[in-house]
């Protein structure tokens, strides 16, 4: 109490961000009950029947769960890997750039795919590799090679589905590692170039090492989103193309597609649960090993 | 120190904040639900006061109702606003304005997002009196959910009296959900056949003259793969197109339908049935005619898929071929007879010649359509219920309405010819008219009262004429499945469905039999086998309560 009296003006500033999280967070957890419930639109969210684990048992049932959650995991690592060595190559090269104009050029560039939905990706994605009219094999047909089946070959995705992630998303990682890149202090640098250091050198050893705490936590808070599936982009990339499903279906886009017929939300619900819990299990996980090897870079 | 001592007193203001909240909410809720029950007793309530004051002859004239107050209606419908809808609703609230006392706002639900959308539209709560249902449309499962309003003969009969006088009562059953009704159906079934249409120029030169079956097609695929590089034979989308050559191969075998015996997805089930078989046995993928003719349809998708002739990805493909066969970039376009109309008359003016092919069953028929195919629900958050019934009496029942809402304004969108065939506005060709026929989703108004029109093809009309000896009534006529205690799996079923069914039926397989041993596998642990005996049981009360 005498400390919020004494900081008043630090708690006021907190509490926008407090009641966002409390609505947008913390209240929508009480949906958690329909996971366990048969929905109906008279008991509403509280009121419906209760049926314990029945809406579970789809999932489970469905022999894919364990097929699902390891695509959902192994993507988002291969995602989150990906995404942040080249946010932290592209950060390095950016703040390594001393021409101002090429620096805010380059940068723009790549954040721009940021501001792009999903659905214009796959629109276009489709426009370069379809099979019949796609760009790719019109210019395959020019240099008299085979045309490619993308769309029916699992092989193409493996790659593509990681390089157009990072297309996407490196630009708004190249920002955050930037700006702890900005942060650093010059006269570091400056007295590794008196005493000599090379431009690798002074990188090696001083910009990586600095840049691991900001490493940890978007790696701590990328680990939160790691049952979450990026469902627009396998939504709109692969769609309901069973030739690729099995290396391609993830959680998010199993049970979108399983439940959207019958929209029944408590099976939904469940679906939802099942990650959330699986997340937390990551994250405590996850939490305690970085604070077994560093206490200070823990999140808590 | 201080830390300690703070949070645990913030933890306890969130907590009780949350709790207020969730109460808050819960309270809500629970004061919202005898609210809206309330709502739906008082027309009972009214209905038992006004006959007093007022006879039933003038209850019919001006309907009876007190519509002193104005009300907004919400309607959604399926598909997307033609570009005339501003000035069609313009006229049409004119209209329902001076008639009712109410205005009308219609809300689209874009093809490609109903699964998503429609149930979300019931669910929020928003603003909405009537939608768009269907039992190919989540007629049964929302109905299952209390997503719509209940109806009782004593609605239809004050507030839709023309309705009412006009609907067969077969229909008000066929319409039950669990005993209760929930769906205003249409009064006129589609009378519809599933076509493929052909180019003529295309068949003149692979020497093709009377084809009556899809497979007999091959050589027409041969023709467009040499001589027309920029068109793909078959130019499948992902929706409606996929599995429609599938089902024309199979249907060359049995009578083979998915729609009603599954109220959503038709190759879901993994259920199925001869729809002539009077004793309409239900099979299972691996009972014959099914298996055969599937093996039989699936082989020819594959020789095809293998040749070219369909396109690689479906999937990723959202225009409906008979949206680009007139452009020369499908061979062949699939619709039904009804929709495939634009079609026909935007080929025309291009100067393609088209030729239809109907889609019937080895004996030549083709099921007719139920009541169901077309229909309104009230949702059950709907305040307005009697003016919703009284506005849609009047656009499914009046046929200035009916004009309006269907074909747009006269002189702008259509006129009457002298012979009393609808034909264009001078100056406006099929391309540029801003509300073509049917494409506004107004699609349960009473077809009796529209026209020929004059831009139908010869062939169309022949086509026309022919229908009524084509449809012929199956036996589960009526019928839907109530998929409550198999939702389990019928979700796994249609998972199985997308990954196993649907490469099958463009041909995208390596082996046949090998996809058709690995779906029956899957269909079985999927529970297919508790699916069917759920499907007997009420199919078979369907058919005994029917005698």
């Amino acid at each position: 109490m005498k400390d919020i009296r004494k900081n008043w003006l630090l708690y006021l500033m907190f509490l926008p961000v407090a009641v966002y999280f409390v609505v947008f967070a913390y209240i929508p957890m009480g949906g958690v009950v329909m996971a366990f419930e048969s929905y109906s639109r008279q008991g509403g969210m509280f009121l419906s029947e209760w049926v314990g684990f029945d809406n579970f048992h789809y999932f489970f049932a469905s022999g894919k769960a364990w097929l699902v959650t390891r695509n959902t995991m192994v993507y988002n690592v291969m995602f989150l890997g990906c995404y942040t060595l080249f946010s932290i190559v592209a950060a390095v090269f950016l703040s390594e750039i001393r021409r101002k104009s090429f620096k805010k050029l380059s940068q723009t560039l790549m954040f721009l795919p940021y501001f792009i939905s999903w659905v214009t990706v796959s629109a276009f994605v489709y426009n370069f590799l379809n099979y019949e009219y796609g760009i790719v094999n019109k210019l395959l047909h020019y240099m008299d090679v085979q045309a490619l089946d993308i769309y029916s070959n699992t092989s193409y995705w493996y790659f593509l589905l990681p390089f157009l992630y990072v297309w996407k998303w490196v630009g708004y990682g190249s920002i955050l590692y930037l700006a702890a890149i900005v942060g650093i202090d010059q006269e570091i640098y400056e007295a590794a170039t008196i005493d000599g250091a090379t431009r690798l050198q002074r990188i090696t050893r001083i910009t990586l090492p600095l840049l691991k705490p900001t490493m940890i936590i978007l790696l701590l808070l990328g680990l939160g989103r790691i049952m979450r599936g990026e469902f627009d982009m396998f939504y709109q990339l692969i769609g309901n193309n069973g030739l690729l499903m099995d290396a391609t279906d993830i959680i998010d886009t199993l049970a979108f597609r399983s439940l959207m017929g019958s929209a029944d939300f408590g099976m939904a619900s469940s679906v939802g649960l099942y990650q959330s819990v699986l997340t937390l299990i990551i994250i405590l996980t996850a939490n305690w090993l970085v604070r077994r090897y560093d206490r200070e870079q823990a999140l808590f | 120190m201080i830390r300690k001592t703070k949070s645990p007193f913030t933890m306890l203001a969130l907590i009780a904040l949350i709790a207020l909240l969730l109460a808050a909410c819960s309270s809500n809720n629970s004061s919202n639900t005898p609210a809206s029950s309330k709502v739906s007793e008082e027309p009972s309530a009214s209905a038992s006061a006004s006959p007093s004051d007022v006879s039933k002859e003038t209850a019919a004239a001006d309907t009876g109702n007190d519509n002193s107050e104005e009300v907004k209606l919400v309607g959604y419908l399926l598909g997307e606003a033609p570009k005339g809808m501003p000035d069609v609703m313009a006229a049409l609230n004119e209209k329902l304005k001076k008639d009712i006392n109410a205005t009308l706002e219609i809300n689209y639900i874009g093809w490609g997002d109903i699964a998503a959308k429609y149930p979300l539209i019931l669910a929020s709560g928003e603003d909405v009196d009537f939608v768009f249902t269907a039992d190919w449309n989540f007629y049964v499962p929302e109905a299952n959910k209390g997503s719509f309003k209940e109806l009782t003969q004593d609605m239809f009969q004050k507030y839709m009296p023309k309705y009412a006088a006009k609907q067969d009562p077969a229909a008000y059953k066929a319409a039950q959900v669990n005993g209760k009704q929930y769906m205003i159906p249409t009064t006129t079934p589609d009378r519809k056949v599933g076509v493929i249409v052909l180019r003529k120029d295309v068949m003149e030169k692979a020497g093709l003259t009377n084809p009556t079956k899809i497979s007999e097609l091959g050589p027409y695929f041969a023709e467009i793969k040499k001589d027309y590089p920029n068109m793909i034979p078959l130019n499948l989308d992902s929706q409606y197109d996929l599995p429609a050559p599938f089902g024309a191969l199979v249907q060359e075998k049995f009578a083979y339908a998915g729609a009603p015996l599954d109220s959503g997805d038709p190759s879901g089930v993994g259920n199925y049935t001869d729809q002539e078989d009077a004793t309409g046995k239900i099979l299972s993928i691996t009972d014959e005619p099914v298996q055969g003719a599937f093996k039989y349809a699936a082989g020819i998708m594959k020789q095809w898929y293998d040749a070219g002739y369909v396109n690689k990805n479906p999937y990723s493909n959202k225009i409906r071929s008979k949206d680009n066969f007139c452009d020369g970039k499908s061979g062949v376009a699939f619709g039904n007879s009804i929709d495939i109309q634009a079609t026909l008359s935007s080929c025309k003016d291009k100067n393609i010649d088209t030729y239809i092919m109907p889609v019937l069953s080895p004996t030549g028929h083709a099921p007719s359509n139920s009541w169901l195919n077309n229909g309104v629900a009230i949702a059950a958050s709907s305040k307005h219920l009697e003016r919703a019934m009284e506005a849609l009496d009047l656009i499914m029942e009046n046929q200035d309405y009916v004009f309006n809402a269907y074909y747009g304004i006269e002189g702008k969108n259509y006129v009457l010819t002298a012979d009393d065939k609808l034909a264009l506005p001078d100056g406006v060709t099929a391309a540029d008219n801003t509300y073509p026929p049917d494409a506004a989703g107004f699609w349960f108004v009473d077809k009796d009262y529209f026209k020929p029109s004059a831009s139908w093809t010869d062939s169309y009309i022949e086509l026309n004429n022919k229908i009524k000896d084509f449809l012929q009534p199956i036996p589960y006529l009526g019928f839907t499945f109530n998929t409550d205690n198999v939702k389990t799996e019928i979700a796994n079923l249609k998972n199985v469905s997308t990954q196993y069914f649907m490469p099958l039926a463009i041909g995208a397989v390596k082996d046949v039999d090998k996809q058709f041993d690995s779906l029956n596998s899957k269909m079985k642990a999927a529970g297919v086998d508790k699916v069917k005996t759920e499907l007997e049981t009420q199919a078979s009360a369907f058919l005994a309560a029917k005698g």
